[in-house]
């Protein structure tokens, strides 16, 4: 009981020194806002590109659509002008940011807007929304004030009492800056004994990590990045549908006139269970309901025999080679979708 | 719903009050049958389905073992093809996710399923096996009460990854009365406290470091394979001690003591001594069903087969053991790995016992075994054998600059967290004199934990065994 008693209150005590230390050393100020705060700098490059090229498509996804698609190919084939947002790492955050923040804001407006999936990227707000260059990326294209994208990307994540520690617990709140000094320290001790500064040590880093990654190990970290949107709540199409930012994107697209077509690319990751797999038909079936109402097409590539397994690279990319053949494919499946 | 999770926290908090609110001892055990099948639920309803189902097959075969022994053998054998049969169906083939779609396919119910195992297989088929075969020789009395040997299965603390407990321990306290005693909740919190510190300060700290060597297509380097062997060694016993800190704390809050299952292992001067120190309930399990036993057999056989006695046992265990752990030949040779190194140092007459009086002796025999587990810890954490072999007859010693950079980074990691863990064996050596030092130590762990929190933390590395 004493134990107990004595571990408590050293925890309350060193809470509080803590408290009074961390915001002394990183300048912060409490209570603090829960959820990252936003630069004010918003990044407007798509609008200009958008002006100056006046597609009538814009195909917007992330590496899978980069490796897949050929836009000038696509353009040729459909005879019609077409610019490709590819962000390898991005989801639907960052798409309904630069849909919000760029392409609306362009004087020209598309006439479509062709949205590249899989699985249930579609209605996950908090897919690649954290950590490093995840982050990042999102602040580029957010404005200070993004009350949809906090909500729906992080605070909604978030549990109570993480909210409260972060609103009021120095050490929880400006954990990754503690955290990125402790980093900071392991990284540069020993190279900077052996006379490698900080530049030196970025590009041995750089050099070692930045190369091919094994096949088989990357298509497993992969799958466990992956394995985020097969969470039990996650295949609830109907309730992560009012938290996600499909909604949004679809009422963005209409008051603009944008038709917004969904494209479902294949992949090899499978359910794990069957109960996965069970819930992951029933979210499909809800989605293409809700896209029917909402007169959203949607081309499924899913199931595809014409996408055979050796046409992959990994898990979820195809293969650079196989970039002409889905182009192709792609147009073939859009031409009917598109008015003249 | 992992130990780590805010869901399972609520879940836990739930039936912690509920289970000590129900005063008899049946309550209690059907209460928590039913905590148990929710807990397995969440992670999947058919594999949940499937584990009551083969735990009442089980508990049938031991109720006949005991109605008719003239047919003990035969239930026995079995039990034992159902058992092992599905552990190596699920565990083993690849192929049988695939004949499964095409199986429910064929019936119009195209579910795309790459199935993995059920959770915590191989943990709960050693249970169910080492139960039966108790019963089959007598040495344990079947339950009466499927309820309970079920809830001995399912028991939720233990059955994602242990400790693999024994029917005499665990269902001898099922079967008792069990009263709520404040002495259940100070052995436990310490438990909790230093689980949830390992496992999401020391074991993810040095997760990121291990992981980026092991993923790279040619690391290019012999010393930088090492570097992150030996962090690896280092992140899978904080990550599974962890597992077995929570899984222990949360038994002893529901009334029950489970057994420990690392005791220093890094401190093993042999291989025998390494082994009675890591992982112990799986080396207890191998122990008692396949090392005495094929040991006995070829000791009774005697010739040439007594004088394999002391090689074909160790062998035969630490191969299972690899396969036990996983499908890949790197486990296949992990284990061989380990077989012969035991082997060789029981020949040379260092058994387990074998401890040198004088210091520098001691410490040649401690740094022999480490560098033997950072090799093997390399080839157990390996993507596959291919990658091994190029990483170590394709590439230099040091390699670049760059590489030297990357392993002493490696290494300063594995430093510091490693001494971040031994913060605390260090220090139980003044607890009696200062007994302050102890509740310190524990508020300085939550601290750090709160420093390193991360609501999306991995699962536990051994949930994947």
């Amino acid at each position: 009981m004493r134990k107990f008693i004595t571990f408590i209150i050293f925890v309350i005590l060193l809470g509080l020194v803590t408290s009074y230390l961390v915001p002394l050393r990183f300048s912060s100020r409490y209570p603090k806002n829960p959820g990252p705060e936003f630069d004010r700098r918003v990044r407007n490059n798509f609008t200009e590109d958008i002006d100056k090229r006046t597609p009538k498509i814009i195909f917007m996804g992330d590496s899978t659509l980069e490796v897949s698609c050929d836009c000038n190919q696509l353009g040729e084939l459909l005879d019609k002008k077409t610019y490709r947002i590819a962000s390898p790492g991005s989801a639907t955050a960052l798409w309904y940011l630069i849909l919000k923040n760029n392409i609306t804001l362009a004087r020209h407006k598309p006439a479509y807007l062709v949205l590249f999936f899989r699985d249930t990227i579609m209605t996950t707000p908090g897919f690649r929304v954290d950590g490093g260059e995840y982050f990042d990326i999102i602040d580029e294209y957010a404005a200070v004030d993004e009350p949809v994208l906090l909500e729906r990307s992080y605070l909604s994540k978030m549990s109570l009492p993480e909210k409260w520690m972060s609103r009021h617990l120095p050490i929880f709140a400006d954990r990754d800056q503690v955290r990125a000094s402790i980093d900071y320290r392991i990284n540069h001790t020993l190279p900077v004994l052996s006379g490698c500064g900080e530049v030196c040590v970025s590009n041995a880093l750089d050099t070692i990590y930045s190369v091919e990654l094994d096949e088989n190990a990357a298509f497993l970290a992969q799958s466990q990045i992956e394995t985020y949107l097969w969470g039990a709540d996650k295949l609830l199409f109907n309730r992560q549908l009012p938290r996600s930012f499909l909604p949004e994107i679809e009422r963005i697209t209409r008051e603009n006139d944008i038709q917004l077509v969904l494209v479902e690319m294949k992949n090899l990751r499978k359910a794990p269970t069957i109960t996965t797999a069970w819930l992951h038909k029933l979210y499909m079936s809800d989605l293409y309901a809700y896209a029917e109402d909402h007169d959203i097409p949607i081309i499924s590539f899913a199931d595809d025999p014409r996408l055979p397994e050796e046409y992959f690279a990994d898990g979820i990319h195809l293969k650079r080679e196989k970039m002409s053949y889905f182009t192709n494919l792609l147009a073939e499946a859009l031409e009917p979708i598109l008015e003249d | 719903m992992t130990f780590t999770s805010l869901t399972f926290f609520l879940f836990f908090l739930i039936v912690f009050m509920i289970y000590w609110l129900l005063k008899r001892r049946d309550w209690q055990n059907r209460f928590l049958l039913l905590a148990s099948c929710v807990f397995y639920f969440y992670f999947d309803l058919v594999f949940g389905l499937i584990l009551i189902a083969s735990s009442a097959i089980d508990h049938l075969i031991a109720r006949g073992m005991v109605r008719s022994p003239e047919k003990r053998k035969t239930l026995l054998w079995f039990s034992l093809i159902i058992n092992l049969g599905s552990l190596a169906v699920m565990r083993h083939f690849g192929f049988f996710a695939g004949s499964l779609d095409i199986l429910l396919g064929r019936l119009g119910l195209d579910l795309n399923t790459a199935l993995i195992a059920p959770l915590g297989i191989s943990f709960f088929t050693l249970k169910k096996l080492s139960y039966l075969i108790d019963v089959y020789k007598g040495t344990f009395k079947p339950v009466e009460r499927f309820v309970d040997y079920a809830l001995y299965v399912t028991f939720f603390p233990q059955i994602q990854a242990g400790p693999i407990d024994r029917a005499r321990n665990l269902l001898a306290q099922i079967g008792q009365q069990r009263v709520w005693k404040a002495d259940w909740f100070y052995n436990a919190w310490p438990l909790l406290v230093s689980g949830l510190f390992k496992k999401v300060v020391i074991a993810t700290g040095l997760g990121g470091y291990v992981d980026r060597v092991f993923i790279l297509d040619q690391p290019g380097s012999i010393i930088l394979v090492l570097a992150a062997s030996l962090a690896y060694a280092i992140q899978i016993l904080a990550d599974f001690s962890a597992y077995t800190d929570f899984s222990r704390g949360f038994a002893l809050l529901l009334g029950f003591n489970t057994p420990e299952n690392f005791m220093r292992p890094y401190l093993s001067l042999t291989p025998t001594d390494f082994w009675n120190r890591w992982h112990i309930t799986l080396s207890q399990w191998f122990r008692d069903y396949i090392f005495f036993p094929l040991r006995r057999g070829l000791l009774r056989a005697g010739g040439n087969a007594a004088s394999m006695a002391a090689i074909l046992p160790p062998l035969v265990v630490m191969l299972v053991s690899g396969l036990w752990h996983g499908d890949g030949w790197n486990f296949v040779v992990w284990g061989a790995m380990h077989g012969i190194w035991i082997v060789v140092y029981q020949l040379l007459g260092m058994g387990g016992s074998w401890r040198p009086r004088r210091l520098w002796p001691r410490a040649a025999a401690w740094l022999a075994v480490m560098a033997f587990l950072i090799v093997s810890w390399a080839v157990f954490r390996a993507p596959s054998l291919r990658w091994l072999r190029a990483a170590v007859f394709h590439a230099p010693l040091v390699g670049t600059n760059d590489h030297l950079i990357a392993t002493l980074i490696i290494l300063t990691a594995a430093g510091f967290y490693g001494a971040l863990w031994n913060l605390k064996p260090f220090l139980e050596k003044f607890w009696e004199r200062l007994p302050v030092l102890e509740p310190l130590y524990y508020a300085v762990a939550v601290i750090i934990t709160i420093l390193y929190a991360n609501p999306e933390l991995q699962d536990f590395i051994y949930f994947r065994f």
